[in-house]
């Protein structure tokens, strides 16, 4: 048992290192929202599945993409122990927190065992499948090199959300709506690594080069928005401003993580780490009492980007 | 010509280069070398403008020596990932027409149509140096070249450098290999304590290697009588 509290300790250190990364007030900002946001699942289901629901999606996609199994064997932990003891931890509090908020126990339960179950899956290294379902990206010109490196590892996500939230638009007007957004989320993931100093050109302005970069971004976002946006309006053209709003959500969020990427930029590393900060902002954008913050803190970074940039380029 | 004059720069408390000046003519091969620590890193850095310095200047060509007049080629290269070697080639040769990929890449022969992000560290290396090729710098930066190649690549990146010094390209380089280094520079700077402590030009490399083989020797024998 003293080898887990070790795994748990650092494992506090490594989330609280992660929380750290953001900046603290992002975070002050952006930890009432995740709870903002969980009271409004919560509410807007009277047992609190929702709630659950959200739980085991987190849980299985935290799984798929941890890659510690072998260097936890290595350790001498068992895998499925570690990751059992990990997610009941979170089943635990989420499951008490929805157990007082809307009276019903069995979601702690439900939580838990989803829990055991999701610790016992197989851990499948994605790796060597990814690269044999690589979305064919040759029409995207090298100058987009985010693009085509994002849609090569998730363009296919990409195309089954546009197909669903466009060929589904009839059922309900939420479908395409969490279309965009999670098309929107998954584009943001595009800007998070760093390309080597030889890939930028260097003489220009940064405010040259980081519109340059919005506008690229506007124009891969509309190009995905597009098909989900008509047969929307198709269907419900009197709930137009809906869609206009989610696709200024989309556009919000993905400059943000432009803007947060290039506040880091430095030649010799190669990652922004900016997944926590670009989520929280996310998050806090998708609550409108909380938008002209979000906005301040759009051009926060964007000046910050434009100062790092301006030591970079010539 | 380059010129390096009084450079200082660290990082947080204390310089760790303390003045370095050092001049190296176009079309010359200027060697840096130093024990691990002694600073080549951050006197590369700071003349790529990655870091900043606290005093002095760096000019070619009598003006400020800029970002794009330099090529670096890095220690330890990375690459954007999920891009093909021949997309990141392709994307540098946009800047310059003249620059034939495939007639390049036949030296090296890397396999372009991989992702880069996967090459072996020295395959990363062969395609970071084509990618500096295609970017036909003036000054080219290039530390520790030649660690992390096999024995082919390493004579191929000596013949290349010494092509780039013919065609007038200023380069300064680094490496731990002193044969390799007296075998390519014009002169060799020994970067020591923050400064450049001797530049010895190409009649006294047979000395070099004699007098560093001999310092070593002197150091290890201390230390060996202490601890036997």
């Amino acid at each position: 048992m003293i080898g887990i509290t070790t795994i748990l300790r650092l494992r506090s250190h490594q989330g609280y290192r992660m929380l750290r990364s953001v900046g603290w007030p992002l975070l002050i900002l952006g930890v009432p929202m995740i709870a903002v946001l969980s009271l409004g699942v919560v509410e807007r289901s009277t047992d609190g599945y929702s709630m659950s629901l959200l739980f085991g999606l987190g849980v299985v996609s935290l799984h798929n993409y941890r890659k510690d199994h072998n260097h936890l064997r290595l350790l001498g932990y068992q895998p499925r122990l570690v990751c059992m003891i990990e997610y009941l931890i979170i089943a635990v509090f989420l499951g008490m927190m929805t157990w007082l908020l809307v009276g019903n126990y069995s979601n702690l339960l439900l939580m838990a065992l989803t829990s055991l179950i999701v610790a016992h899956l197989p851990n499948v290294s994605w790796a060597g499948i990814k690269k044999r379902l690589f979305f064919p990206v040759s029409w995207i010109p090298l100058r987009d090199f985010e693009y085509r490196s994002g849609m090569r590892i998730s363009g296919w996500l990409v195309v089954v959300l546009i197909s669903f939230g466009a060929l589904v638009a009839y059922s309900s007007p939420i479908v395409p709506i969490v279309s965009v957004i999670m098309i929107s989320i998954t584009a943001t993931s595009w800007h998070m690594a760093f390309e080597p100093i030889a890939m930028i050109d260097l003489q220009q302005r940064a405010t040259q080069f980081l519109l340059s970069k919005i506008i690229k971004s506007l124009k891969y976002l509309l190009l995905f928005f597009l098909p989900i946006g008509v047969a929307y309006l198709i269907h419900y053209s009197e709930l137009w401003y809906l869609f206009v709003v989610v696709a200024l959500f989309g556009i919000l969020i993905n400059s943000f993580a432009i803007f947060y990427k290039y506040t880091g930029y430095h030649p010799s590393r190669e990652s922004a780490h900016g997944e926590m900060a670009v989520g929280l902002f996310s998050m806090c954008s998708l609550v409108p009492f909380f938008a002209p913050v979000c906005l301040f803190y759009l051009v926060v970074y964007f000046r910050k980007a434009l100062s790092n940039l301006n030591t970079i380029l010539c | 010509m380059l010129k390096i004059d009084q450079i200082k720069a660290g990082y947080g408390e204390g310089d760790v280069l303390k003045g370095v000046c050092f001049t190296a003519h176009t079309g010359e091969v200027h060697g840096i070398l130093g024990v691990n620590g002694s600073g080549k890193t951050t006197l590369f850095r700071v003349l790529n403008d990655w870091l900043s310095k606290s005093e002095g200047t760096a000019t070619f060509l009598d003006d400020e020596l800029e970002g794009y007049d330099i090529g670096f080629l890095e220690t330890d290269p990375y690459f954007y990932p999920y891009m093909k070697g021949k997309e990141y080639l392709g994307l540098l040769k946009m800047k310059n027409e003249n620059y034939n990929i495939e007639s390049w890449n036949a030296i090296f022969d890397l396999p372009l149509d991989q992702l880069a992000d996967e090459y072996s560290t020295g395959m990363k290396k062969k395609l970071a140096l084509l990618g500096l090729l295609a970017q036909d710098r003036p000054v080219l930066i290039l530390d520790e070249p030649l660690s992390g190649v096999d024995i082919e690549s390493n004579v191929k990146f000596q013949e290349i450098i010494l092509r780039l010094k013919e065609s007038g390209k200023t380069i300064l380089l680094s490496s731990h290999m002193l044969t390799a280094l007296t075998a390519i520079c014009d002169k060799i700077s020994l970067l020591s304590g923050g400064v450049i402590t001797k530049t010895y030009q190409k009649e006294e490399f047979s000395n070099l290697e004699k007098l560093i083989t001999a310092q070593i020797k002197e150091d290890l024998d201390q230390q060996l009588d202490e601890l036997f």
